[in-house]
């Protein structure tokens, strides 16, 4: 009899799950498009559109104004080497390839990640020029690296080329960090170790040593360290990785009261952290007010698991500690 | 058990979407993945609701769930669908689910489209040179040319990087020669690669590989001058 009582609730709950299933599918909207580039807000608010008079007191003016204070403004992408141990598969290559196939491509209306020409000898460096707030042109140099020399992390660590590639990028990432005004990182947070241009120390089990990276935070002191310095042009930094909010904003923030930070509050999809990034390095080329900003970085997709703090309030560089 | 299957009929009314289990697969501890993978297992009509999501914005979970379950019945969705991959990410799903029965059918499917690339992405292009590579399929050196001499440096340098499994791993020195024209190539960064395969050639192909050096000792990057002097054994 209990029996029976059950099997018809079951039944009952059962049937009611599959009408509200097809109900919500139904009412669904319809799909949208699928890749990484960065939907664009409805007719942005912009730098450029902000009045004489209104110049002065306007903090998205005045961030672009402090951001595109020099003719030629240098941004850095830098892709940390996105293994995913235990299983031997590394991603990062393809990220960056997938990002430069669209940098390089013309600008459909209101895109601003695109249309960049590579440089010929420093296959890493791209350019364009647009306009800063006050209507005059900017240079833009891109840099964009990754860590990886192929998709599989046994094959790396047997070549040659990988110990290269690793230095390589990640003295392109602190370099960065000294001479560029933003630079954007998307790569493992490493819980606090990094970030990180190498292939991961492991354990015994193939997962990476996470007690090891988050007791010794070797990348966290190197990036420190870089921004630590008086001279520094960075204005703007993106770590579009798991936790970055509560695994690095604090020590940064510490160290650079008036560097601005996007970081991510939660553990974050890499197609997430690609567009959240696609949307960073969209807006500030784009000049997009703060409201826009946090559209495009927010990537709705993800939902808004994202923070920019600083930008538009950041104190001037002179008073920077 | 009664509540499991209790469970598994609310759930959808619940709000708890196959997407959630999705974002499980990445990111997350054992214990959490293993769990993502049982209850995306027991997903009704799994296999529609991806068919669904691989053509909408969920497209990646829904290849992350493929690849994760390892599901071998959505092969003729992805080889539909990879025709106009954007970036790779269909490919490399079908990668996650090679094995022995289905390796010879996909690397004739990689190899038809690399012949007939034109339309091809970029990053599709890489990956499958990449794949061919390290399973150790020979492109003809006619099939090979396009990707040798492509106008993207990232396509050169997936050749490049096929070169290396073709000659290191799969011994095919013949095809040694073929270096040559990186070492003039740019960027530097390529050039480089082209040395670092140099550098870890067993000695024998090493010392057959010097005539190639000839041009890179006077190259007009430090980096690059300072290896080629290296394996030239010069002094830098």
């Amino acid at each position: 009899m209990k029996a029976s009582l059950v099997a018809i609730l079951i039944i009952i709950v059962g049937t009611l799950c599959i009408y509200f299933w097809y109900w919500r599918n139904a009412s669904a909207p319809p799909a949208r498009g699928p890749d990484w580039e960065i939907s664009v807000p409805p007719s942005p608010q912009t730098a450029l559109s902000i009045n004489d008079n209104d110049q002065a007191t306007s903090a998205c003016y005045q961030a672009y104004a402090r951001f595109y204070s020099e003719p030629s403004v240098e941004i850095d992408v830098a892709f940390g080497y996105k293994d995913a141990r235990p299983a031997r598969f590394v991603g990062d290559r393809y990220e960056k390839f997938a990002l430069v196939n669209y940098l390089l491509q013309p600008c459909a209306p209101d895109h601003y990640a695109c249309g960049f020409t590579r440089d010929l000898e420093d296959g890493d460096l791209f350019s364009k020029l647009i306009l800063g707030p006050d209507g005059r042109v900017r240079t833009v140099k891109l840099r964009v690296t990754h860590s990886s020399v192929g998709p599989d992390d046994d094959e790396n660590r047997q070549d040659s080329f990988q110990k290269w590639q690793s230095k390589y990028a990640q003295t392109a990432f602190l370099e960065g960090l000294k001479g560029a005004e933003a630079v954007f990182y998307n790569g493992h947070s490493r819980d606090g170790g990094g970030p990180d241009f190498g292939p991961p120390r492991l354990r015994w089990d193939k997962h990476p040593n996470y007690h090891w990276y988050a007791k010794n935070a070797p990348g966290l002191k190197r990036l420190l360290d870089a921004i630590g310095g008086k001279q520094i042009q960075l204005k703007l930094l993106g770590l579009y990785s798991c936790v970055s909010s509560r695994l690095f904003s604090e020590e940064i923030i510490s160290t650079k009261k008036a560097l601005a930070l996007i970081t991510s509050q939660e553990l974050l999809y890499y197609t997430d952290a690609l567009n959240n990034l696609m949307g960073s390095l969209s807006a500030v080329l784009g000049l997009w007010c703060e409201p826009a900003f946090l559209s495009a970085i927010k990537a709705e997709k993800s939902g808004g698991t994202s923070r920019l703090q600083g930008f538009f309030n950041a104190v001037s560089p002179e008073k920077s500690p | 058990m009664r509540l499991f299957l209790l469970w598994l009929l609310v759930r959808p009314a619940l709000g708890v979407e196959w997407t959630t289990h999705a974002l499980r697969l990445t990111g997350e501890s054992d214990k959490v993945h293993d769990e993502a993978v049982a209850a995306l297992r027991m997903w009704p009509n799994l296999e529609g609701t991806l068919k669904t999501a691989l053509i909408g914005d969920k497209k990646y979970l829904a290849l992350d769930v493929i690849a994760a379950l390892s599901l071998q019945s959505m092969m003729a969705d992805l080889f539909a669908q990879s025709e106009n991959d954007e970036n790779g990410s269909i490919y490399l799903t079908i990668n996650a689910l090679l094995n022995s029965d289905n390796q010879t059918q996909i690397a004739q499917l990689y190899l038809d489209r690399l012949r007939h690339h034109k339309g091809m992405s970029m990053p599709s292009q890489v990956v499958l040179l990449d794949t061919l590579g390290r399973m150790g399929i020979s492109l003809s050196d006619k099939d090979l040319t396009p990707y040798l001499e492509s106008s993207s440096f990232e396509v050169r340098s997936a050749a490049l990087y096929y070169l290396r499994y073709q000659v290191l791993k799969f011994g095919m020195s013949a095809r040694l020669p073929l270096i040559k024209n990186f070492l003039i190539q740019e960027p530097y960064q390529i050039r480089l690669q082209a040395l670092y395969l140099i550098l870890d050639l067993p000695s024998k192909l090493k010392t057959q590989a010097q005539p190639l050096l000839a041009n890179c000792k006077a190259d007009r990057h430090r980096e690059v001058q300072g290896l080629c002097r290296s394996l030239a054994g010069e002094a830098k």
